[in-house]
């Protein structure tokens, strides 16, 4: 049943993911609030996983969320349920819509969800703020003020801000500095 | 001209393997293979390809190479190409999210996650502001962005809904902007009449 649920779930979310990988952010906070199968917080590990592991980055969050949801197979279903969408879209595009998917109507809608998905990653962004700084990590547990990530977060931002180095470095530094610091 | 659908695969699947986190770097790789290597297309072809694909729902990468491959290969050709590029990030994050899993009860592994997403929450922050500055044009953007951030901070509306509502209040200004256009040579034209 959960096999079921899970395809269903990435199908939707193949299909809704737009702008990039981190679009598809907003649909696995939804699934963590709505099922036991992962935290909100762990959907920030599935980023870091995902930014070090070569490949779409949506592809990777949805074959990670899925591994936590059902194991190796919930990782194959979802992923696969991921790219569905986009192979039957670009069929069609291909073969038949390839007049229409140049028209201003398209331009409309995506002027329309542009911003709407700004708004929605946004929304994302403090929701990790607040978790990696209250240092939640998972149901249940007590919400702890965590200062020395709060003192990490307020130095690290500018510098991911002006500097733009790989997603990797970051997360390498994170993981180096919450070990020393033993956030 | 037939192409092995196994080559397909594999040529997509070594894009893949060398695109690390992000849309962007893939691109030159795609240009690399693709139009240097094997002249499937120019790089303006590409490069069209590469632009109508942005306003395209599903991932880019996906639609990327079913897009170059459908015309020139025909379908199978174009499903291989899809599964080249969903194997090596499939066949990695298994491998590394099992290991991850057994060791994450780990207080040396907790540590290094705490600090993780202290990052990844930075790095989020920073992809949200570069999404605002490029798509947020104009006061209707704006309205529309507000409205979304509150609608899924306060956990109100299911973000489909929101992508959806987003879509039809686009297609709607178009409309509206369109009867200005419209109305504007007719009042051109009035004006001229009258003088």
């Amino acid at each position: 049943m959960i096999y079921l649920l899970l395809f269903w779930e990435f199908l939707k979310i193949g299909l809704f993911t737009l702008g990039g990988g981190l679009a598809s952010l907003p649909f696995l906070y939804e699934l963590a609030g709505r099922y036991d199968w992962f935290t909100k917080a762990q959907v920030a590990d599935m980023v870091a996983v995902a930014e070090c592991t070569p490949g779409p980055l949506a592809i990777n969050m949805a074959t990670y969320a899925g591994v936590q949801a059902a194991g190796i197979p919930g990782g194959v279903l979802a992923t696969t349920a991921l790219i569905i969408p986009s192979i039957l879209i670009s069929l069609l595009v291909s073969t038949v819509l390839a007049h229409w998917a140049k028209g201003p109507v398209l331009q409309n809608i995506f002027s329309g969800i542009r911003p709407a998905v700004s708004g929605l990653l946004s929304s994302i962004a403090l929701s990790m703020v607040f978790l990696a700084i209250l240092g939640v990590n998972g149901p249940g547990q007590a919400i702890l003020f965590n200062y020395k990530a709060l003192i990490f977060f307020i130095l690290l931002l500018p510098a991911v801000f002006r500097l733009k180095k790989h997603p990797i470095v970051y997360v390498a530094l994170g993981a180096v500095v919450g070990l020393i610091f033993r956030f | 001209m037939k192409k092995n659908s196994l080559e397909i695969l594999w040529i997509f699947a070594r894009i893949s393997a060398a695109s690390f986190g992000g849309g962007y770097t893939v691109l030159p790789l795609m240009q690399h293979e693709l139009v240097d290597q094997r002249g499937w297309l120019t790089d303006q072809e590409l490069a069209d390809i590469y632009a109508l694909v942005q306003c395209q729902p599903g991932l880019i990468m996906i639609n990327c190479a079913v897009l170059i491959t459908v015309p020139r290969f025909g379908k199978a050709a174009g499903i291989c190409a899809a599964l080249g590029v969903m194997l090596p990030p499939l066949l990695v994050v298994l491998l590394v999210s099992s290991l991850l899993n057994n060791f994450a009860h780990l207080p040396a592994v907790q540590h290094a996650l705490a600090g993780i997403r202290v990052s990844v929450a930075a790095m989020v922050v920073h992809t949200a502001w570069r999404m605002i500055k490029s798509g947020v044009r104009g006061w209707s953007s704006l309205l529309l962005f507000f409205l979304s951030l509150l609608l899924l901070f306060l956990d109100l509306v299911n973000p489909i809904f929101i992508i959806l509502g987003s879509a039809l209040c686009g297609i709607l200004l178009g409309l509206r902007k369109q009867k200005g256009q419209n109305a504007a040579p007719a009042n051109a034209e009035k004006k001229e009449e009258e003088a």
